[in-house]
């Protein structure tokens, strides 16, 4: 990516350790990715992205930002896109999906911090990515203890706003976060200079629901018998939706997902018939985080849905685009993004309902829990997710991972032994 | 081993130019990261890769249409699906 090599300096990276990055990108994509066979065609874009993955995307936001736009970096799935996109700023996701961050995470954050927030941080002080470098202000959220002591060491180093999400779902909870978005919406406006309308943020409101929209079609297409596109595909195209432009995003995934309706009318699969599906459920799997996924499908199985943040917990629901107030406006976007059930939560029960909805409606054969090390939210889920799918007959196998490689073989392990049960 | 085929690129727009250009005369063609064994030769992340049996038709396509590239490198099998090696 060496012609990126100027833009980079100027964002003030450290170019010998981010090279060091760098140089393991094209095996582990060829690796993940290119050594698929029947590779649906559209994903010819995301193949373009990931291979420029610090250089694409990153050089769009700076120009962007010489037209006076703001970017604004998230964490979290909670945090409304549309008063962003509303103000005429810009979202971008931050990395946090790589081994390679975590070690500058760990000299600042305590070692039983979750792999993705230190690698967040890692990833930030370590100046070696450039989302990170380019945003002009982070805005996080209280979705767990980690990040937020983890807010308050990267708020020394960038601007950084937080948004305090409720820990229930009580009626008086989605008024306290409808409070929250908007007190978040007087604060996107001060730092654009733009005003929030009811016309621009319902053109926003539209935005995000049309990219949401794309993305559940490719999901629905994952849901036939006829599998069109791989768990590891449908994954990159996921991760990449988060920093992409949401109208491109909306775009690209509808191209992909004519090719894949067209496959499935054709009897095109990625896979032979009878291979066992699962559905992979727990914490987010940021890019480029592609462990799990390849590991069950060089196993025999295949990856048909994610239900996690960096999955259907991100396009699941729609945002009313009917009312005529901002105050309206800002209840719509909280009913809408309280439906999203978080293991912040307490209780949780949405996210059983919607792992058990999710296993008839992708024909699902068995479901593998996993959770990053630390993160104590999903890991105590696992029992009650685990009993809910037992007392439905649904095979289930809970794990633990981090960003390391040295666990693949042990992963491997358990992943093949659990898809030779499957297989009876 | 198989080999694979790379056709290295100045820039983003000579290789989509190459990739277009390939799909239009429906010569198989994929985006990939420049292999690091390779990025001495080419200053851009991304190149063109061929699997063997379209190299011939990729060549003779590319001199047809006098398309624009660094030249068409060639690896062993670079690829191992369980190699288990991430970011």
């Amino acid at each position: 990516m060496s012609d990126y090599q100027k833009m980079w300096q100027d964002l003030g990276m450290d170019m010998e350790q981010h090279d060091m990055l760098c140089q393991v990108l094209p095996s582990a994509v060829g690796d993940v990715f290119l050594s698929q066979e029947n590779r649906p065609k559209s994903m010819d874009f995301w193949d373009l992205v990931i291979s420029e993955v610090h250089g694409i995307r990153p050089a769009e936001l700076i120009e962007e930002q010489k037209k006076g736009r703001k970017v604004f970096g998230t964490f979290c799935v909670y945090v409304p896109d549309e008063v962003v996109v509303a103000a005429n700023g810009i979202v971008t996701g931050l990395c946090g999906g790589s081994q390679f961050w975590v070690p500058g995470g760990e000299a600042v954050l305590s070692k039983s911090t979750c792999p993705l927030i230190k690698a967040s941080v890692g990833a930030r002080l370590g100046k070696t990515c450039p989302f990170f470098r380019i945003a002009d202000i982070y805005v996080g959220e209280t979705t767990c203890d980690g990040k937020k002591k983890a807010y308050e060491i990267l708020g020394e180093d960038v601007p950084l706003y937080v948004m305090d999400v409720p820990q229930m779902k009580r009626p008086q909870d989605i008024i306290k976060w409808k409070d929250e978005i908007a007190t978040f919406a007087k604060k996107v406006e001060e730092f654009t200079g733009n005003k929030l309308t009811v016309e621009n943020l319902n053109k926003a409101i539209h935005i995000i629901n049309e990219k949401r929209k794309a993305l559940a079609r490719v999901y629905n297409c994952r849901k036939s018998k006829c599998l069109p596109i791989s768990g590891r595909d449908a994954l990159l195209m996921m991760q990449i939706s988060f920093f992409d432009d949401p109208e491109r995003c909306a775009k690209m995934c509808n191209r992909l997902a004519d090719e894949l309706e067209e496959r499935i009318a054709k009897g095109i699969s990625v896979v032979p018939e009878g291979t066992k599906r699962i559905l992979v459920t727990g914490t987010p799997l940021a890019v480029p985080n592609w462990k799990l996924h390849n590991i069950i499908e060089t196993s025999g199985a295949a990856v048909v849905c994610e239900e996690m943040c960096t999955g259907t917990r991100y396009f699941e629901n729609l945002v009313d685009e009917t009312k005529e107030s901002l105050d309206e406006q800002f209840m719509a976007l909280s009913e809408r993004y309280m439906k999203t059930n978080c293991a912040c939560f307490t209780p949780n029960r949405g996210r059983i309902d919607d792992i058990l909805r999710m296993v008839e409606e992708y024909q699902v054969d068995g479901v593998i829990d996993c959770s990053l090390k630390f993160c104590c939210l999903y890991d105590t889920e696992k029992r009650a997710v685990s009993q809910a799918l037992k007392a439905k007959g649904v095979p289930v196998l809970s794990l633990e991972t981090d960003y390391t490689d040295t666990d693949a073989e042990q992963l491997r392990t358990r992943i093949g032994a659990f898809i030779e049960i499957l297989n009876g | 081993m198989a080999k694979k085929f790379y056709i290295l690129v100045e820039n983003n727009t000579q290789g989509m130019a190459i990739h277009h250009l390939l799909d239009e005369k429906g010569i198989e063609n994929h985006i990939s990261p420049t292999p690091r064994l390779l990025t001495d030769e080419a200053p851009c992340g991304m190149s063109i890769l061929l699997p063997h049996a379209s190299l011939e038709m990729a060549q003779a396509c590319l001199n047809e249409n006098e398309a624009k590239y660094i030249k068409i490198a060639s690896l062993d099998d670079p690829f191992e699906p369980k190699r288990d090696r991430y970011m």
